[in-house]
């Protein structure tokens, strides 16, 4: 198995994994890092059980978990990224799209672990089967927690609750 | 805020497929660096891990050729010199213990637990260190028996780079649990948040 190939076709994945552990930019970047070595140790132990892209999300939550407790810090604001303004699309457009994200992160980074887990895999498209292949849970329990994500990411996103205008800048 | 109109639970919690659209909406990653940075941290890993075997069967040759039983000095700055490097030779395999292939691949929680156990291997290995540097104190108090022993006495200029070396010896010995604390502080903050998340994790 290609891990390079592997890579280039989940990396931008893995990074939105590492994003809804880490606020910190620069350690996000180590944390990524740290999830790519991760993932080129654990890829030749790969059975073929389940899908290989629901099998690196899981390498990636996995190491995730473990860095979320080495970490000592104080919550981070939030950086609105500079790169986000694609072809075509208008200055105030990016901005807006770039703090939806902003928010959309720092609502998933409150949620619990387990409900954090679910809800990254649900974002990224997977379904409640390959959720609970992921997660070595049975689907139903997928679909369960699946509800409860949304119920509390639906109130962590109210108005009251999330970071400001000001908070987002850098 | 995220305020789409017309959203399917008729509050204001945006639409799923726009979450997702927002998630998913990301700047690329430099993948060939995370390759490159893979590969150098897994062969660093194993460069340090051989050297330090290496360092500690050299060391402990070393010693042993020190080791004369008709010089009880001698014999005691050999024999702890071996100990303290077959201690050595043991923590540079024990504190990696599992952590050669990755084992991320598998439960969360056996993830966690092994990183708690990992965390108290090296609190373990540092207090293990500090106490063996403190009676490698005692090495140097035998490294002057035995040069006595052997030269009768330190009238002698050439004794100045032993007294800097020893000098030097007892320094580190007495500096190293101190500048270790901050660290200590560290791993056992560390594992503490580990604990919560296994406890999250087992109720879960």
């Amino acid at each position: 198995m290609n891990f390079k190939a592997v890579l280039q076709e989940n990396g931008t994945m893995l990074s939105r994994i590492v994003s809804s552990y880490e606020a910190d930019p620069a350690l996000q970047q180590e944390l990524l890092q740290d999830v790519s070595l991760a993932l080129w140790q654990a890829l030749p132990k790969f059975r073929g059980t389940g899908s290989l892209r629901g099998y690196v999300a899981k390498v990636a939550q996995n190491r995730c978990i473990t860095h979320v407790g080495k970490a000592v810090r104080q919550p981070k604001k939030a950086v609105l990224d500079d790169n986000l303004i694609a072809d075509g699309e208008g200055l105030e457009e990016s901005i807006h799209r770039s703090q939806q994200r902003v928010q959309l992160l720092a609502a998933v980074r409150e949620l619990p672990l387990s409900l954090r887990q679910v809800t990254t895999l649900a974002l990224e498209g997977f379904s409640h089967k390959e959720i609970g292949e992921a997660l070595a849970i049975s689907e139903n329990n997928a679909m369960v927690r699946f509800s409860r994500a949304k119920a509390a990411l639906k109130k962590s996103m109210r108005p009251e609750h999330l970071p400001t205008q000001g908070q987002s800048d850098d | 805020m995220i305020d789409e109109p017309g959203n399917a639970d008729g509050d204001n919690m945006p639409d799923w497929d726009n979450l997702q659209d927002v998630w998913q909406d990301t700047p690329p990653v430099d993948m060939a660096k995370l390759v490159r940075n893979a590969r150098f941290v897994w062969w660093r890993m194993r460069i340090n891990f051989v050297a330090e075997i290496v360092a500690s069967v050299v060391g402990a040759i070393v010693f042993g050729t020190l080791v004369d039983f008709s010089s009880l000095p001698a014999t005691l700055v050999g024999g702890f010199g071996m100990l303290y490097c077959g201690i050595a030779f043991w923590a540079a395999i024990h504190i990696r213990r599992g952590a050669w292939g990755s084992n991320a691949g598998e439960d969360a929680l056996l993830l966690v637990q092994l990183q708690i156990r990992r965390a108290r291997s090296m609190l373990l290995y540092i207090k293990l260190n500090s106490w063996l540097g403190y009676a490698a104190l005692l090495l140097v108090v035998l490294g002057y028996w035995l040069l006595f022993d052997r030269f009768g006495s330190f009238d002698n200029d050439g004794f100045n780079h032993v007294h800097w070396v020893f000098g030097v010896m007892v320094f580190l010995i007495l500096a190293f649990p101190l500048a270790l604390r901050p660290f200590v502080r560290k791993k056992k903050f560390e594992i503490s948040m580990l604990e919560k998340i296994e406890a999250q994790l087992l109720e879960a």
